[in-house]
Protein backbone atom coordinates (compact mmCIF):
# COMPACT_ATOMS: atom_id res chain seq x y z
CA UNK A 1 0.00 0.00 0.00
CA UNK A 2 1.29 3.32 -0.70
CA UNK A 3 1.96 5.76 2.04
CA UNK A 4 0.43 8.64 0.58
CA UNK A 5 -2.64 6.90 1.99
CA UNK A 6 -1.31 7.27 5.12
CA UNK A 7 -0.80 10.85 5.42
CA UNK A 8 -2.77 13.03 7.98
CA UNK A 9 -4.95 15.37 6.64
CA UNK A 10 -6.02 17.27 10.09
CA UNK A 11 -4.13 18.72 13.13
CA UNK A 12 -5.97 19.82 16.14
CA UNK A 13 -3.92 22.55 17.86
CA UNK A 14 -5.24 22.87 21.48
CA UNK A 15 -3.09 25.79 22.08
CA UNK A 16 -4.27 26.29 25.88
CA UNK A 17 -5.81 24.44 28.54
CA UNK A 18 -6.78 27.92 30.11
CA UNK A 19 -10.49 28.98 29.59
CA UNK A 20 -12.85 31.54 30.98
CA UNK A 21 -15.29 29.23 30.88
CA UNK A 22 -16.63 26.18 32.69
CA UNK A 23 -18.65 23.62 30.98
CA UNK A 24 -19.01 20.26 32.80
CA UNK A 25 -18.87 18.04 29.70
CA UNK A 26 -15.68 19.58 28.86
CA UNK A 27 -13.95 16.92 26.94
CA UNK A 28 -9.65 17.65 28.34
CA UNK A 29 -8.87 15.41 30.83
CA UNK A 30 -10.01 16.07 33.99
CA UNK A 31 -6.11 16.83 35.26
CA UNK A 32 -5.71 19.66 32.58
CA UNK A 33 -4.70 21.69 35.75
CA UNK A 34 -1.24 20.09 35.81
CA UNK A 35 0.04 20.85 32.17
CA UNK A 36 -0.83 24.82 32.50
CA UNK A 37 2.64 25.77 33.20
CA UNK A 38 4.08 23.71 30.57
CA UNK A 39 1.86 25.46 27.36
CA UNK A 40 4.36 25.22 23.95
CA UNK A 41 5.84 28.64 23.02
CA UNK A 42 5.17 30.93 20.44
CA UNK A 43 8.12 29.61 18.01
CA UNK A 44 7.54 25.71 19.10
CA UNK A 45 3.82 25.73 17.74
CA UNK A 46 4.89 27.44 14.49
CA UNK A 47 7.74 24.48 14.08
CA UNK A 48 4.65 22.34 14.87
CA UNK A 49 2.59 24.07 11.90
CA UNK A 50 5.83 24.10 9.63
CA UNK A 51 6.33 20.08 10.46
CA UNK A 52 2.32 19.13 9.99
CA UNK A 53 2.67 20.88 6.37
CA UNK A 54 5.57 18.92 5.52
CA UNK A 55 4.05 15.77 6.22
CA UNK A 56 0.97 16.41 4.41
CA UNK A 57 -1.64 18.23 6.64
CA UNK A 58 -4.21 20.24 4.78
CA UNK A 59 -6.11 21.64 8.04
CA UNK A 60 -6.05 22.98 11.27
CA UNK A 61 -8.18 23.07 14.07
CA UNK A 62 -7.06 25.55 16.86
CA UNK A 63 -8.58 24.75 19.64
CA UNK A 64 -8.13 24.47 23.67
CA UNK A 65 -9.54 25.46 26.60
CA UNK A 66 -10.35 28.80 24.52
CA UNK A 67 -7.38 29.45 21.83
CA UNK A 68 -8.15 33.43 22.15
CA UNK A 69 -6.79 33.36 25.67
CA UNK A 70 -3.57 32.58 23.63
CA UNK A 71 -2.13 36.30 22.59
CA UNK A 72 0.15 35.02 19.59
CA UNK A 73 -2.64 33.02 18.38
CA UNK A 74 -2.92 35.67 15.01
CA UNK A 75 0.74 35.30 14.63
CA UNK A 76 -0.19 31.27 14.34
CA UNK A 77 -3.27 32.04 11.67
CA UNK A 78 -0.96 33.70 10.14
CA UNK A 79 1.75 30.74 9.91
CA UNK A 80 -0.50 28.58 9.16
CA UNK A 81 -2.19 30.72 6.47
CA UNK A 82 1.20 31.27 4.49
CA UNK A 83 1.94 27.42 4.41
CA UNK A 84 -1.46 26.85 2.61
CA UNK A 85 -3.13 25.61 5.73
CA UNK A 86 -7.08 25.91 6.05
CA UNK A 87 -7.43 27.06 9.34
CA UNK A 88 -10.55 26.69 11.45
CA UNK A 89 -10.76 28.38 15.30
CA UNK A 90 -12.96 27.02 17.84
CA UNK A 91 -14.34 29.11 20.30
CA UNK A 92 -16.51 29.95 23.25
CA UNK A 93 -16.55 33.18 21.85
CA UNK A 94 -16.67 35.48 25.57
CA UNK A 95 -13.16 36.98 24.41
CA UNK A 96 -14.06 38.40 20.54
CA UNK A 97 -13.66 41.84 20.08
CA UNK A 98 -13.84 43.86 17.05
CA UNK A 99 -10.10 44.48 17.30
CA UNK A 100 -8.94 41.05 17.83
CA UNK A 101 -11.59 39.43 15.35
CA UNK A 102 -10.17 42.34 12.81
CA UNK A 103 -6.60 41.03 13.56
CA UNK A 104 -7.61 37.29 13.30
CA UNK A 105 -9.60 37.62 9.63
CA UNK A 106 -6.72 39.68 8.43
CA UNK A 107 -3.87 36.94 9.70
CA UNK A 108 -6.26 34.55 7.18
CA UNK A 109 -8.56 32.62 9.51
CA UNK A 110 -10.87 30.68 6.95
CA UNK A 111 -13.87 29.85 9.67
CA UNK A 112 -14.82 29.89 12.72
CA UNK A 113 -16.97 27.79 15.02
CA UNK A 114 -18.72 28.95 17.83
CA UNK A 115 -20.26 27.21 21.09
CA UNK A 116 -23.13 28.21 22.28
CA UNK A 117 -24.75 26.17 25.17
CA UNK A 118 -28.25 26.55 24.79
CA UNK A 119 -31.20 29.13 23.28
CA UNK A 120 -31.95 30.14 26.46
CA UNK A 121 -29.48 32.66 28.39
CA UNK A 122 -30.17 31.56 32.26
CA UNK A 123 -29.96 28.14 31.03
CA UNK A 124 -26.50 28.87 28.42
CA UNK A 125 -25.26 30.86 31.54
CA UNK A 126 -25.99 27.24 33.83
CA UNK A 127 -24.12 25.21 31.47
CA UNK A 128 -21.15 27.27 31.21
CA UNK A 129 -20.80 28.23 34.90
CA UNK A 130 -20.38 31.73 33.68
CA UNK A 131 -22.79 34.69 34.43
CA UNK A 132 -23.36 36.98 31.19
CA UNK A 133 -21.56 34.39 28.63
CA UNK A 134 -24.74 34.08 26.49
CA UNK A 135 -24.55 37.66 25.76
CA UNK A 136 -21.25 38.06 25.31
CA UNK A 137 -21.85 35.00 22.48
CA UNK A 138 -24.42 36.74 21.01
CA UNK A 139 -22.29 40.22 20.91
CA UNK A 140 -19.52 37.87 18.89
CA UNK A 141 -21.52 36.01 16.63
CA UNK A 142 -22.76 39.65 15.68
CA UNK A 143 -18.98 40.78 14.63
CA UNK A 144 -18.12 37.63 13.03
CA UNK A 145 -20.91 37.74 10.69
CA UNK A 146 -19.59 41.57 10.39
CA UNK A 147 -16.51 40.56 9.40
CA UNK A 148 -17.91 37.79 6.82
CA UNK A 149 -16.00 34.90 8.41
CA UNK A 150 -17.61 31.60 7.83
CA UNK A 151 -19.82 30.91 10.89
CA UNK A 152 -20.55 26.99 12.18
CA UNK A 153 -22.25 26.82 15.79
CA UNK A 154 -22.09 24.19 17.67
CA UNK A 155 -24.01 23.23 20.60
CA UNK A 156 -23.79 20.32 22.69
CA UNK A 157 -26.45 18.45 23.97
CA UNK A 158 -27.30 16.41 26.52
CA UNK A 159 -30.47 16.03 29.16
CA UNK A 160 -31.33 19.18 30.32
CA UNK A 161 -31.35 21.07 27.02
CA UNK A 162 -32.32 18.39 24.30
CA UNK A 163 -35.64 18.84 24.91
CA UNK A 164 -35.41 22.43 23.09
CA UNK A 165 -33.61 21.03 20.44
CA UNK A 166 -36.33 22.70 17.66
CA UNK A 167 -35.75 26.16 19.69
CA UNK A 168 -31.94 25.66 19.29
CA UNK A 169 -32.06 24.87 16.02
CA UNK A 170 -34.64 27.74 15.07
CA UNK A 171 -32.29 30.26 17.13
CA UNK A 172 -28.99 28.78 15.16
CA UNK A 173 -30.50 29.57 11.77
CA UNK A 174 -31.45 33.28 13.06
CA UNK A 175 -27.81 33.99 13.99
CA UNK A 176 -26.68 33.20 10.69
CA UNK A 177 -24.63 30.12 11.40
CA UNK A 178 -24.10 27.71 8.03
CA UNK A 179 -24.00 24.84 9.95
CA UNK A 180 -25.34 23.53 12.83
CA UNK A 181 -23.74 20.71 14.77
CA UNK A 182 -25.91 19.34 17.53
CA UNK A 183 -23.51 17.63 19.25
CA UNK A 184 -24.40 14.92 21.84
CA UNK A 185 -22.35 14.89 24.28
CA UNK A 186 -19.36 12.58 24.28
CA UNK A 187 -18.36 10.65 27.15
CA UNK A 188 -14.68 11.73 28.11
CA UNK A 189 -12.62 13.97 30.60
CA UNK A 190 -15.36 16.43 32.39
CA UNK A 191 -18.10 15.08 30.41
CA UNK A 192 -17.30 11.62 32.00
CA UNK A 193 -17.42 12.38 35.38
CA UNK A 194 -20.56 14.37 35.16
CA UNK A 195 -22.41 11.58 33.07
CA UNK A 196 -25.02 11.14 35.47
CA UNK A 197 -26.74 14.40 35.03
CA UNK A 198 -25.80 14.49 31.34
CA UNK A 199 -26.87 11.78 30.02
CA UNK A 200 -30.45 11.93 27.82
CA UNK A 201 -33.00 9.48 28.57
CA UNK A 202 -34.22 7.43 25.72
CA UNK A 203 -37.58 8.90 25.14
CA UNK A 204 -35.74 12.68 25.28
CA UNK A 205 -33.30 11.19 22.06
CA UNK A 206 -35.89 9.51 19.95
CA UNK A 207 -38.12 12.64 20.16
CA UNK A 208 -34.84 15.15 19.42
CA UNK A 209 -33.70 13.09 16.42
CA UNK A 210 -37.12 13.75 14.80
CA UNK A 211 -37.38 16.95 15.36
CA UNK A 212 -33.70 17.58 14.03
CA UNK A 213 -34.34 15.63 11.23
CA UNK A 214 -37.95 17.72 10.37
CA UNK A 215 -35.65 20.68 10.89
CA UNK A 216 -33.03 19.54 8.27
CA UNK A 217 -36.02 19.72 5.37
CA UNK A 218 -36.66 23.15 6.66
CA UNK A 219 -33.63 24.31 6.56
CA UNK A 220 -31.90 22.78 3.66
CA UNK A 221 -29.70 24.80 1.45
CA UNK A 222 -29.80 27.41 3.77
CA UNK A 223 -28.18 26.13 7.17
CA UNK A 224 -26.72 22.28 6.87
CA UNK A 225 -27.43 20.41 10.60
CA UNK A 226 -26.07 17.83 11.52
CA UNK A 227 -27.22 15.07 15.19
CA UNK A 228 -26.03 11.76 15.93
CA UNK A 229 -27.54 10.31 18.39
CA UNK A 230 -25.62 9.73 21.51
CA UNK A 231 -23.28 6.34 21.31
CA UNK A 232 -24.63 5.06 24.12
CA UNK A 233 -27.87 4.30 22.69
CA UNK A 234 -26.60 3.05 19.40
CA UNK A 235 -26.11 -0.50 18.55
CA UNK A 236 -22.58 -0.01 16.77
CA UNK A 237 -20.06 2.05 18.08
CA UNK A 238 -18.69 5.44 16.30
CA UNK A 239 -16.14 5.26 13.25
CA UNK A 240 -13.88 7.17 15.69
CA UNK A 241 -11.66 9.11 14.08
CA UNK A 242 -12.01 7.01 10.92
CA UNK A 243 -9.78 4.45 12.15
CA UNK A 244 -6.67 5.32 14.78
CA UNK A 245 -3.64 7.49 13.47
CA UNK A 246 -5.47 7.50 10.09
CA UNK A 247 -5.86 10.84 9.51
CA UNK A 248 -6.31 12.96 12.43
CA UNK A 249 -3.29 14.30 15.26
CA UNK A 250 -3.34 16.33 18.11
CA UNK A 251 -1.04 18.10 19.31
CA UNK A 252 -1.75 19.48 23.13
CA UNK A 253 -0.67 22.34 25.27
CA UNK A 254 1.88 20.97 26.49
CA UNK A 255 3.47 19.48 23.75
CA UNK A 256 1.90 15.40 24.04
CA UNK A 257 1.20 14.30 20.34
CA UNK A 258 -2.12 12.40 20.31
CA UNK A 259 -3.77 10.33 17.78
CA UNK A 260 -6.77 11.57 19.06
CA UNK A 261 -7.70 14.47 21.82
CA UNK A 262 -8.66 12.12 24.68
CA UNK A 263 -6.39 9.63 24.41
CA UNK A 264 -4.78 10.58 26.95
CA UNK A 265 -6.52 9.48 29.09
CA UNK A 266 -5.38 5.86 28.32
CA UNK A 267 -2.75 5.06 30.64
CA UNK A 268 -1.72 1.94 29.69
CA UNK A 269 -0.04 3.94 26.31
CA UNK A 270 2.50 6.45 26.75
CA UNK A 271 2.42 9.73 24.40
CA UNK A 272 5.45 11.70 22.58
CA UNK A 273 6.39 15.17 22.87
CA UNK A 274 6.96 17.58 20.41
CA UNK A 275 9.53 18.66 22.33
CA UNK A 276 11.85 15.64 22.10
CA UNK A 277 10.79 14.66 18.68
CA UNK A 278 9.12 15.70 15.75
CA UNK A 279 5.62 15.21 14.41
CA UNK A 280 6.68 13.06 10.80
CA UNK A 281 8.69 10.50 13.44
CA UNK A 282 5.79 10.02 15.84
CA UNK A 283 3.27 9.73 12.47
CA UNK A 284 5.40 7.41 11.54
CA UNK A 285 7.35 5.41 14.19
CA UNK A 286 6.08 6.27 17.33
CA UNK A 287 4.54 3.25 19.46
CA UNK A 288 1.26 5.11 20.21
CA UNK A 289 0.28 5.89 16.59
CA UNK A 290 0.93 2.59 15.72
CA UNK A 291 -0.40 0.23 18.45
CA UNK A 292 -4.25 0.39 16.85
CA UNK A 293 -3.76 1.45 13.19
CA UNK A 294 -5.26 -0.75 10.77
CA UNK A 295 -7.62 -3.44 12.27
CA UNK A 296 -5.24 -6.24 12.86
CA UNK A 297 -5.41 -5.46 16.55
CA UNK A 298 -8.44 -6.45 17.17
CA UNK A 299 -9.84 -9.46 18.92
CA UNK A 300 -13.54 -11.08 18.35
CA UNK A 301 -16.21 -10.63 18.22
CA UNK A 302 -14.58 -7.50 15.62
CA UNK A 303 -11.69 -9.84 13.67
CA UNK A 304 -14.62 -11.92 12.44
CA UNK A 305 -16.87 -9.03 11.95
CA UNK A 306 -17.30 -7.12 8.54
CA UNK A 307 -18.62 -4.01 9.96
CA UNK A 308 -14.72 -3.58 11.06
CA UNK A 309 -13.46 -1.87 8.08
CA UNK A 310 -16.93 0.55 8.96
CA UNK A 311 -16.53 1.38 12.40
CA UNK A 312 -12.57 -0.14 12.97
CA UNK A 313 -14.20 -1.38 16.11
CA UNK A 314 -14.82 2.19 17.86
CA UNK A 315 -13.74 4.10 20.23
CA UNK A 316 -9.94 3.32 21.85
CA UNK A 317 -10.39 5.23 24.60
CA UNK A 318 -14.16 4.06 25.28
CA UNK A 319 -12.78 0.27 24.99
CA UNK A 320 -10.05 1.06 27.71
CA UNK A 321 -12.50 3.10 30.15
CA UNK A 322 -14.90 0.61 30.36
CA UNK A 323 -12.56 -2.32 29.98
CA UNK A 324 -9.05 -1.50 30.96
CA UNK A 325 -7.86 -2.82 27.61
CA UNK A 326 -7.80 -0.10 24.98
CA UNK A 327 -7.73 -3.15 21.95
CA UNK A 328 -11.09 -4.26 22.98
CA UNK A 329 -14.39 -3.80 21.05
CA UNK A 330 -15.76 -0.27 21.85
CA UNK A 331 -18.69 -1.70 24.61
CA UNK A 332 -21.07 0.19 22.28
CA UNK A 333 -21.12 -2.55 20.65
CA UNK A 334 -24.06 -4.68 20.96
CA UNK A 335 -21.75 -7.91 20.03
CA UNK A 336 -19.39 -6.70 22.33
CA UNK A 337 -18.61 -8.94 25.79
CA UNK A 338 -19.05 -5.53 28.02
CA UNK A 339 -21.93 -4.46 26.63
CA UNK A 340 -23.71 -4.93 29.66
CA UNK A 341 -21.94 -2.23 31.11
CA UNK A 342 -23.32 0.36 28.80
CA UNK A 343 -26.89 -1.29 28.88
CA UNK A 344 -26.62 -0.96 32.96
CA UNK A 345 -25.57 2.87 32.72
CA UNK A 346 -28.62 3.50 30.07
CA UNK A 347 -31.40 1.49 32.53
CA UNK A 348 -30.27 3.73 35.46
CA UNK A 349 -31.09 6.65 33.64
CA UNK A 350 -34.27 5.40 31.95
CA UNK A 351 -35.45 4.56 35.70
CA UNK A 352 -38.71 5.97 36.77
CA UNK A 353 -37.85 8.34 39.98
CA UNK A 354 -39.92 10.08 41.53
CA UNK A 355 -39.70 13.91 42.57
CA UNK A 356 -36.93 14.13 39.43
CA UNK A 357 -38.46 16.28 37.01
CA UNK A 358 -37.32 19.93 38.04
CA UNK A 359 -34.41 19.06 39.71
CA UNK A 360 -31.55 21.46 39.27
CA UNK A 361 -28.49 19.74 37.98
CA UNK A 362 -25.45 19.57 39.82
CA UNK A 363 -22.55 19.65 37.73
CA UNK A 364 -18.95 19.66 38.56
CA UNK A 365 -17.89 22.32 36.48
CA UNK A 366 -14.43 22.15 35.01
CA UNK A 367 -12.39 24.50 37.09
CA UNK A 368 -8.58 24.62 38.02
CA UNK A 369 -9.42 24.11 41.47
CA UNK A 370 -11.93 20.92 40.75
CA UNK A 371 -9.11 20.02 38.00
CA UNK A 372 -6.93 19.46 41.08
CA UNK A 373 -8.82 18.49 43.84
CA UNK A 374 -9.74 15.33 41.46
CA UNK A 375 -6.83 14.52 40.25
CA UNK A 376 -4.79 14.44 43.97
CA UNK A 377 -7.17 12.25 44.83
CA UNK B 1 -32.05 25.21 -15.30
CA UNK B 2 -30.72 27.77 -16.05
CA UNK B 3 -27.65 28.25 -17.70
CA UNK B 4 -26.91 32.08 -17.40
CA UNK B 5 -26.65 31.45 -13.51
CA UNK B 6 -23.19 32.42 -12.42
CA UNK B 7 -21.59 30.00 -9.76
CA UNK B 8 -18.90 31.00 -7.06
CA UNK B 9 -17.24 29.29 -5.06
CA UNK B 10 -18.10 30.33 -1.27
CA UNK B 11 -15.93 32.15 1.10
CA UNK B 12 -15.95 28.73 3.19
CA UNK B 13 -14.42 26.60 0.59
CA UNK B 14 -10.69 26.76 -0.81
CA UNK B 15 -9.11 25.04 -3.57
CA UNK B 16 -6.19 23.77 -3.79
CA UNK B 17 -3.52 21.62 -5.46
CA UNK B 18 -2.00 19.38 -2.97
CA UNK B 19 1.86 19.33 -3.47
CA UNK B 20 1.99 16.37 -1.35
CA UNK B 21 -0.38 13.58 -2.70
CA UNK B 22 -0.28 15.29 -6.54
CA UNK B 23 -3.95 15.96 -6.18
CA UNK B 24 -6.36 18.98 -6.27
CA UNK B 25 -8.40 19.18 -3.01
CA UNK B 26 -11.61 21.21 -2.09
CA UNK B 27 -11.24 22.30 1.74
CA UNK B 28 -13.84 23.63 4.07
CA UNK B 29 -14.51 24.25 7.42
CA UNK B 30 -15.50 20.34 8.62
CA UNK B 31 -13.29 18.79 5.96
CA UNK B 32 -11.83 17.77 2.57
CA UNK B 33 -12.56 16.87 -0.68
CA UNK B 34 -10.21 15.16 -3.08
CA UNK B 35 -11.10 15.95 -6.51
CA UNK B 36 -10.37 14.61 -10.35
CA UNK B 37 -9.18 16.80 -12.76
CA UNK B 38 -12.57 17.73 -14.86
CA UNK B 39 -14.06 18.55 -10.84
CA UNK B 40 -11.10 20.60 -10.25
CA UNK B 41 -11.48 22.03 -13.83
CA UNK B 42 -14.81 23.21 -13.31
CA UNK B 43 -14.39 24.50 -9.66
CA UNK B 44 -11.53 26.84 -11.30
CA UNK B 45 -13.95 28.24 -13.98
CA UNK B 46 -16.27 29.08 -10.91
CA UNK B 47 -15.03 32.39 -10.21
CA UNK B 48 -18.07 34.42 -9.71
CA UNK B 49 -17.51 36.46 -13.69
CA UNK B 50 -18.50 32.84 -16.08
CA UNK B 51 -21.98 31.77 -16.42
CA UNK B 52 -22.72 28.10 -16.09
CA UNK B 53 -22.99 28.19 -19.82
CA UNK B 54 -19.74 29.39 -20.48
CA UNK B 55 -18.17 26.72 -18.52
CA UNK B 56 -19.80 24.11 -20.46
CA UNK B 57 -18.87 25.77 -23.63
CA UNK B 58 -15.19 26.09 -22.40
CA UNK B 59 -15.01 22.28 -21.22
CA UNK B 60 -16.62 20.61 -24.09
CA UNK B 61 -14.23 22.78 -26.30
CA UNK B 62 -11.08 21.65 -24.27
CA UNK B 63 -12.40 18.04 -24.05
CA UNK B 64 -13.99 17.86 -27.48
CA UNK B 65 -16.59 16.60 -26.79
CA UNK B 66 -20.47 17.57 -27.36
CA UNK B 67 -21.96 20.16 -25.66
CA UNK B 68 -24.98 18.59 -24.54
CA UNK B 69 -23.35 15.73 -23.44
CA UNK B 70 -21.69 17.91 -21.16
CA UNK B 71 -24.36 19.57 -19.59
CA UNK B 72 -25.83 17.55 -17.45
CA UNK B 73 -22.54 15.96 -15.48
CA UNK B 74 -21.74 19.64 -14.96
CA UNK B 75 -24.88 20.66 -13.70
CA UNK B 76 -25.07 17.98 -11.44
CA UNK B 77 -21.90 18.68 -9.81
CA UNK B 78 -22.49 21.97 -8.95
CA UNK B 79 -25.98 21.27 -7.74
CA UNK B 80 -24.71 18.78 -5.56
CA UNK B 81 -21.92 21.45 -4.42
CA UNK B 82 -24.34 24.26 -3.95
CA UNK B 83 -26.62 21.73 -1.79
CA UNK B 84 -23.10 21.52 0.46
CA UNK B 85 -23.04 24.88 0.85
CA UNK B 86 -19.41 25.27 -1.44
CA UNK B 87 -21.01 26.88 -4.33
CA UNK B 88 -23.10 29.89 -4.73
CA UNK B 89 -25.48 30.26 -7.68
CA UNK B 90 -26.34 33.89 -8.47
Amino acid sequence: MSNLKLLPLSLLCELTFHCPLECPYCSNTLGYSKWLKEELSTEEWIRVLQEAQRLGILQVYFSGGEPLVRKDLPVLIRTAHDLGLYSNMSTGGTLINRKLLKKIKEAGLDSIQLSIQDCRPESADLFSGVKKSFEKKIEAVQLINEFSIPLGINVVIHRHNIERISEIIDFAAALGAQRLELANTQYYGWALHNRKELLPRRHQVEKAAKEASNAKEKYKGKMEILFVIPDYYSSFPKPCLQGWAKVYMTVSADGTVLPCQSARDIRSLSFPNIRSDTLENIWWNSEAFNKFRGTDFLPEPCKSCPRKEIDFGGCRCQAFLFTADASATDPVCIYSPHHHLIEKIVEEINAPKENNKSKEPTFVYRTIKNSKALCCS
Amino acid sequence: MHSDKIPTLSSKARLKFDQARQKPVLLYPEGLLFLNQTAYKILLLCDGKRKVDDIVTELSKEYSIERVEMEKDIWDFILTLCERGFIQLN
